[in-house]
C-alpha cells in the first residue's frame, strides 16, 4: 500500500521539478539575452530617450543617427574589410593544414604517432611566451604584415585533437580498407571518404577558427600598428575605450545635458558597433549548429 | 621464401621500412608540423632572454647574461606581489563559476518543452559568438559612470550613480560576470554532448524502479559526465593562472590599475609598449612554469582519484 501511493506520487512530483526546470530556463534565457536586446534597441532610438533613462523595453523615437554616424566612419569599415579578409583567408588555410594532419594522426598504425600527438599537444600548455614569439615573427619580417594573424597561430591543437579523436572513433578502418582494394591511395581515402564523412566535426573547427580570427585583437594589437591592415576588433577598442578614459577620469557626475556632442555621438556608435561587428558570426552560427552536438560529442570521446 | 611472406605480412617489418610505408600519412602531417616548430618550438629558444638583458642593436644570442637579475627584479618590485594578487583573485573567481555550465546543461538535457529547451541553448550560445572586444564594449556601456545603461537607471529611481569604471572593487565583478555570460553557454554544449551519449534505457530502468526525476539526474547523468567534468577542470586549471589579458586590456582605466592590472597586462605594457624584453620574458617564463605545474599536479590527482586525464 505505501509502496503504491509512493508510485503514485512520482509524476506529481515530477511535474514540480519539470516546471522548476521550464521556468528556471526562461529565466536565463531573458538574463542572457537582455543586455543584447538593449544595445540593439539603443542603437535605433533617441538618444535623448536613452540617456534619460526610458528605453528598457522597447525602441523610443526610433533614430537611425547611430548607423549613419557608423558609415561616415571610414575606419571601421576598413577594420571590417580586413577583419573579414583575415577570416576567411585565415580559417581557410588552418583547415587544409590542420585536417589532413589530424587525419593522419588518427591512424594507429602510424609509427611515431603517440610522440606526434604529444609534440602538437606541447604547444598548447606551453609557450615561450609573448616577446620570444614576438621576435620569432619580427625576424621572418612578418611584423605589419596580415600574415603576422594568419601564420603563428595555423595549427589549432585544440581542433587538431578534436578532429583526430573524431576520424578514430567514427569511421572504421575497414572503409578504407575497402576503398584500398579499389585501389584508393592515401590521399584518395582521405578525400573521398574521410572528408564527406566527417562534415559535423568540420563545421566545428570552421566556427571555431573563424571565431577565433573575427575576435582576436591582441595580436593585432602586438604586431599591427598600420591602420590600412588593421583589424575591426582594434578599432573597436579604440572607440570604446577613449572616450570612455575621457570620461570616466574627468568626473564621476558629468550632467547628461552637458555631455560635448562628441562625446554623444561616439556613445551612439559604441551601440551601432556592437550590433554590426556581431553580424558576421551570428549568421555563421544557423549553418553550424546542427552539427554541433555531434561535432563536439564524437571529437571529444576519449579512445 | 616463408620469412619473406611473414615480413611482407606480420608485425617483423623493420621501423624504416613501416615509416617508408606510411610516407603519405607523414606527407600530410608535414606542413603543420613545420609551422608547429616554426611558431611554438623555435620562440622557446627565446625563453633565455629570461635570463638576458636585451639592449637596443642585440639579438637574442648576443644579449648580456645577467642571471636571475630580471626575475629579482619582478620579485621585489610592487608589481610582482599586486599583479599576481590580481591574476590569482580572477583565476580564483573563475574557477568557481565552474559548476554554471554543468547545471545548465542539466536544466536543458532535462527540460521536456522542445520550443524552451532550443531556443534557450541558442540564446546561450550566442555570447560565445560575440568577440571579447564587443562584449567588454557592452560592458561598458551599461558600466560607464554617467552615460551607462544601470547608473541612468539608477538615478531615475533615485539611488546615487555608482562609478563602475574607476573603482578597483568593480573590476573583479565586471571581469567575472561578463565571463559568465560568454561562457556558460558554450561550456554547456560540451556537457551536453557528453550527455546525449546516456543510454536511453538506463533511464528507463531508473524510471521503472520508481526513481523521481531529481534522483535520475543525480544517480544517472551526472556520473556519466563526471569524466567530462575532470577533464575540463583539468585544463581550466592549466589556465588558472592566466587571466584574459584581452579582456582586462578593455576595462582597464587609469583609475582601477589597483585591480585591473594583471600578469598579461603587465606583460604587454612592458614588453611591447616598453621594449623591455629581458624582464617581460622573465615574467612571461615564470607564469608559463606555474601554469604548466598547475596543469601535470590537475592531471596527476585527477588521474589518482577518478581515473581520467588529459594525458
Amino acid at each position: 500500500m505505501k509502496q503504491h501511493s509512493r508510485q503514485m506520487q512520482k509524476p506529481k512530483e515530477d511535474k514540480l521539478i519539470n516546471s522548476i526546470i521550464n521556468v528556471a530556463l526562461i529565466i536565463i534565457g531573458i538574463i542572457v539575452v537582455y543586455p543584447l536586446w538593449i544595445v540593439l534597441i539603443s542603437s535605433i532610438s533617441d538618444p535623448a530617450e536613452i540617456s534619460s533613462g526610458k528605453v528598457w523595453i522597447l525602441p523610443k523615437g526610433i533614430n537611425i543617427e547611430a548607423y549613419k554616424i557608423l558609415l561616415e566612419n571610414g575606419d571601421l569599415w576598413i577594420g571590417y574589410r580586413n577583419s573579414l579578409l583575415y577570416t576567411i583567408f585565415g580559417t581557410a588555410l588552418q583547415m587544409l593544414i590542420t585536417t589532413p594532419a589530424a587525419f593522419a594522426l588518427a591512424k594507429k598504425t602510424l609509427p611515431g604517432r603517440r610522440w606526434l600527438i604529444l609534440f602538437f599537444l606541447f604547444t598548447m600548455y606551453f609557450s615561450g611566451g609573448l616577446i620570444p614569439t614576438y621576435f620569432v615573427v619580427k625576424d621572418l619580417g612578418l611584423v605589419n604584415t596580415p600574415w603576422a594573424l594568419i601564420l603563428p597561430g595555423l595549427v589549432g591543437p585544440y581542433n587538431l585533437v578534436i578532429a583526430r579523436t573524431y576520424y578514430e572513433n567514427s569511421i572504421p578502418e575497414d572503409m578504407y580498407e575497402a576503398a584500398r582494394i579499389d585501389g584508393a591511395g592515401t590521399y584518395r581515402c582521405f578525400v573521398q571518404i574521410a572528408l564527406p564523412l566527417s562534415v559535423p566535426v568540420l563545421a566545428v573547427m570552421i566556427l571555431n577558427f573563424a571565431l577565433g580570427h573575427w575576435n582576436s585583437y591582441m595580436n593585432a594589437l602586438v604586431y599591427i600598428s598600420d591602420d590600412n591592415i588593421q583589424t575591426l576588433q582594434v578599432f573597436i577598442k579604440r572607440i570604446t575605450t577613449q572616450a570612455t578614459t575621457a570620461l570616466e577620469s574627468g568626473a564621476g557626475n558629468i550632467d547628461i545635458t552637458e555631455l560635448t556632442d562628441s562625446i554623444r555621438k561616439t556613445q551612439l556608435l559604441k551601440y551601432a558597433v556592437v550590433v554590426v561587428s556581431s553580424i558576421p558570426m551570428i549568421m555563421l552560427y544557423p549553418f553550424i549548429q546542427k552539427h554541433f552536438v555531434k561535432g563536439i560529442m564524437l571529437g571529444s570521446v576519449k579512445e | 621464401m616463408t620469412s619473406h611472406t611473414i615480413n611482407r605480412n606480420g608485425n617483423s617489418k623493420t621501423l624504416g621500412k613501416r615509416i617508408l610505408d606510411h610516407r603519405d600519412l607523414y606527407l600530410l602531417i608535414l606542413p603543420a608540423f613545420i609551422i608547429t616548430v616554426i611558431f611554438k618550438y623555435v620562440p622557446l629558444y627565446g625563453i633565455q632572454l629570461a635570463f638576458k638583458n636585451m639592449k637596443l642593436g642585440q639579438t637574442i644570442t648576443t644579449a648580456k647574461w645577467i642571471g636571475l637579475d630580471n626575475f629579482q627584479r619582478f620579485f621585489s618590485t610592487g608589481a610582482f606581489s599586486r599583479t599576481l594578487v590580481n591574476t590569482l583573485m580572477v583565476g580564483i573567481l573563475n574557477l568557481l563559476t565552474f559548476p554554471l555550465p554543468i547545471i545548465l546543461a542539466l536544466l536543458l538535457n532535462n527540460c521536456e518543452v522542445k520550443f524552451i529547451k532550443k531556443s534557450v541553448q541558442t540564446i546561450t550560445y550566442i555570447p560565445n559568438l560575440i568577440s571579447v572586444a564587443v562584449t567588454m564594449s557592452i560592458v561598458i556601456l551599461f558600466c560607464s559612470n554617467s552615460t551607462g545603461f544601470i547608473n541612468i537607471l539608477f538615478k531615475n529611481l533615485g539611488i546615487e550613480s555608482i562609478p563602475f569604471m574607476s573603482k578597483d572593487k568593480f573590476v573583479r565583478p565586471m571581469y567575472i560576470i561578463s565571463g559568465i555570460w560568454s561562457a556558460t553557454g558554450y561550456n554547456a554544449v560540451i556537457y551536453l554532448a557528453a550527455l546525449s551519449s546516456v543510454n536511453p534505457e538506463l533511464i528507463d530502468a531508473a524510471k521503472i524502479d520508481g526513481c523521481s526525476k531529481l534522483q535520475r539526474i543525480w544517480y544517472v547523468e551526472v556520473p556519466k559526465i563526471a569524466p567530462t567534468i575532470a577533464i575540463l577542470l583539468i585544463m581550466s586549471m592549466g589556465s588558472f593562472f592566466s587571466a584574459s589579458t584581452e579582456k582586462m586590456l578593455m576595462i582597464q582605466t587609469d583609475l582601477n590599475l589597483g585591480a585591473s592590472e594583471i600578469i598579461g597586462t603587465y606583460t604587454y605594457k612592458i614588453g611591447i609598449l616598453k621594449r623591455q624584453y629581458g624582464y617581460s620574458a622573465a615574467v612571461d617564463l615564470f607564469t608559463n612554469v606555474v601554469n604548466f605545474t598547475m596543469l601535470i599536479l590537475a592531471n596527476f590527482i585527477s588521474k589518482k582519484v577518478s581515473d581520467s586525464s588529459l594525458f
